[in-house]
């Protein structure tokens, strides 16, 4: 075939597919220009306030280094017995859950009168290094579910993880299987390897990539990086979709600028996005060899300190919810993880929407909040 | 190498006067300056009076072939070397160790940028296909933010297949590797200059770390051992639950109004 060929054949059919006049394109450069101009002058009038998230009033109960305890404040007067302590991931910030007011899944679990409370990872630093899984679940998180059994006088807890927050959830429910009532994990790969030879699991770039590198390669970014810079992770989110990450900043923005709400969504989303913790190096070590290159948790051949995480430990009511359109942890690696628990009361939930929009999505925010309290209802 | 040595000595000999005068009030307590081969200070002046030759006695020559200067690097490189100034030479190839590295790193970038392009040329194409289908089906793009966007997506999923195929994953893994090694040979060299001027390296700071981790890792064994001290409050928690918990009622009303208020002011502006 010679060059020229698909050239002409091409320059065809751009020629008769596209009906972009210079007049019309002007006409169309100019209203973008006005979008732009009014789009800029009402981002000057935004205020701070306008642009705060995570607004649900909480009190800060307990501390440990850089990691707090938080507990919302009810909005119903009569609250439930059900106490839920909400475990997020590492590589972003717990406001998420808490995005918007009027997107708020911690506020939907406070209006039906739940008691919530929520784990800040906090922003580790440079001293924080050598912090490990074990640290996290042994120690963090255990001192959390500790101080909210006894503050709210009960043995055993309601623990909700989020993602790598799942993860470190199920880790806590195998070890400390009578601290957990019910055990809810929602976007959490569970099987790290589901997604191999699975065409339909493509987007699942973090797996990809990990799997690509040798245990030589992560030890060699940990020792040299120490804390995994925050930047990083915002990185290879970015490398999931990457025109698409341009093009919000330019095609996408020009079409919010002018709608109060949905500029306010993006701003607010933006706010959250930019927010990235560093991660303790050597947490970031076991968390892509052990998981993602050997896939140690579906094997209960984890190591937390000295304790072997062994999934079959897990006996209390399961509540797996996944995303269908999940392009961080594909839904293979979290859905249909059953088999692995000891318990006999597994359920599973998909939401419409992806990673994120689990819980800010418009159609999951209306599914995920109520499914979730009327599950635990029953177990409680 | 010999001449950068020869240059350095010239310098170093061409500094001596002011050193000279720095080091007077030992040298002549009678407030005299020597110079080189001055005789106010007999012994210096004899011993200038005999170095001078040593290093200067080929000016003119190229230091290479000043057999002399040779001599001089040797006994007093290794002289530095006897005082601990050996990093000196250690430092220096370390440098080389990390101009190496970089070189790796964007060649290995190179590579991947090259990827990149090839990628974006496979979403020009495949543009061009989807064109292709819209004519043969009657449709039409008709505003350039909506050719835009077309093409935004054909180069989207060219850059997904191009990046997640085999020869994508191993480009972004030299990529990867050819950086940390970059970044290692970096460590290396800082460390070095920092143990050069007693500065703690970034090693001896990560062990400081360390042991402060595993002390706490001890404590928290320890606390956990103990069960009576779980009931001693602790120092770092922020206020005892009994007191939120007290707020909390008296609030309820309050805060649940505010939440909604800034919800619908936002609502009204929209």
């Amino acid at each position: 075939m010679s060059a020229s060929a698909p050239r002409s054949k091409n320059g065809a059919a751009v020629a008769s597919a596209v009906n972009i006049t210079p007049a019309s394109a002007f006409q169309e450069l100019a209203e973008i220009r006005g979008k732009l101009e009014r789009g800029a002058r009402r981002l000057t009038e935004l205020t701070e306030e306008d642009l705060a998230i995570a607004t649900t009033s909480k009190d800060e109960v307990l501390r440990r280094d850089m990691v707090t305890l938080y507990r919302y404040r009810p909005t119903v007067e009569r609250e439930s017995p059900i106490t839920v302590l909400i475990a997020y991931a590492l590589v972003g910030r717990y406001q998420m859950i808490d995005l918007e007011a009027d997107r708020s899944f911690v506020r939907k679990l406070l209006a039906q009168g739940i008691k919530v409370y929520m784990v800040d990872w906090g922003e580790p630093r440079r001293v924080h290094r050598w912090l490990t899984m074990d640290d996290y679940v042994s120690g963090y998180l255990d001192d959390c579910v500790e101080f909210v059994c006894r503050s709210e006088g009960i043995d055993a807890i309601n623990l909700l993880g989020v993602c790598q927050g799942g993860v470190l959830s199920t880790c806590y429910a195998a070890l400390y299987p009578h601290r957990v009532r019910n055990l809810v994990v929602t976007v959490t790969p569970i099987d790290f390897h589901a997604d191999k030879g699975k065409p339909e699991s493509a987007g699942g770039y973090m797996n990809l990539w990990a799997r690509a590198m040798t245990a030589e390669d992560i030890d060699g970014l940990v020792d040299t990086s120490g804390i995994t810079p925050g930047q990083t992770v915002g990185f290879s989110f970015i490398m999931m979709n990457p025109l698409g990450n341009v093009t919000k900043y330019t095609l996408d923005l020009i079409d919010v600028l002018e709608d109060e709400r949905k500029l306010l969504n993006f701003l607010h989303m933006e706010r959250w996005i930019a927010d990235r913790p560093d991660n303790p190096g050597e947490f970031v070590r076991q968390w892509f060899k052990d998981l993602y290159q050997d896939n140690k948790l579906v094997r209960n051949e984890l190591l937390l300190g000295t304790r072997t995480v062994d999934l079959r430990q897990i006996t209390m009511p399961v509540l797996n919810v996944s995303a269908d359109g999940d392009v961080v942890i594909p839904t293979a690696c979290s859905r249909g993880q059953g088999r692995h628990f000891g318990t006999k009361d597994y359920s599973e939930l998909t939401v419409p929407g992806g990673h994120i929009g689990t819980f800010v999505g418009g159609k999951a925010q209306t599914i995920l909040a109520p499914a979730i309290v009327d599950w635990l209802k029953k177990r409680n | 190498m010999t001449d950068d040595v020869g240059s350095s000595y010239r310098q170093w000999w061409s500094a001596m006067p002011a050193l000279f005068a720095a080091l007077q009030p030992l040298l002549m307590p009678d407030g005299a300056v020597p110079s080189p081969g001055s005789d106010a200070n007999p012994m210096l002046g004899a011993w200038t009076r005999w170095a001078t030759p040593l290093f200067f006695a080929a000016t003119g020559m190229p230091d290479a072939a000043n057999p002399m200067q040779v001599g001089a690097d040797r006994t007093f490189g290794a002289f530095a070397d006897a005082l601990g100034v050996r990093p000196m030479r250690e430092i220096q190839e370390a440098w080389q160790m990390l101009a190496k590295a970089e070189m790796e790193r964007r060649s290995a970038q190179a590579g991947y940028a090259a990827m990149l392009g090839q990628a974006f040329a496979d979403g020009t194409g495949a543009l061009a296909g989807r064109l292709e289908e819209m004519r043969r089906n009657g449709e039409e793009v008709t505003s350039l933010l909506a050719f835009v966007r077309l093409w935004t997506r054909e180069a989207d999923a060219a850059l997904h297949a191009r990046m997640q195929s085999p020869q994508g994953l191993d480009m972004t893994a030299r990529v990867v590797r050819a950086s940390t090694r970059q970044r290692a040979e970096l460590h290396r060299l800082v460390a070095l200059i920092s143990r050069n001027v007693n500065v703690p390296t970034r090693e001896e700071v990560d062990d400081g770390f360390r042991e402060i981790q595993e002390l706490k890792r001890e404590i928290r064994r320890l606390r956990k051992e103990l069960p009576a001290a779980k009931a001693v409050p602790s120092a770092d928690a922020a206020g005892p639950p009994a007191k939120a918990a007290s707020r909390r009622k008296s609030a309820v009303a309050k805060r649940a109004a505010a939440g909604d208020g800034a919800a619908k002011s936002r609502r009204e502006r929209a």
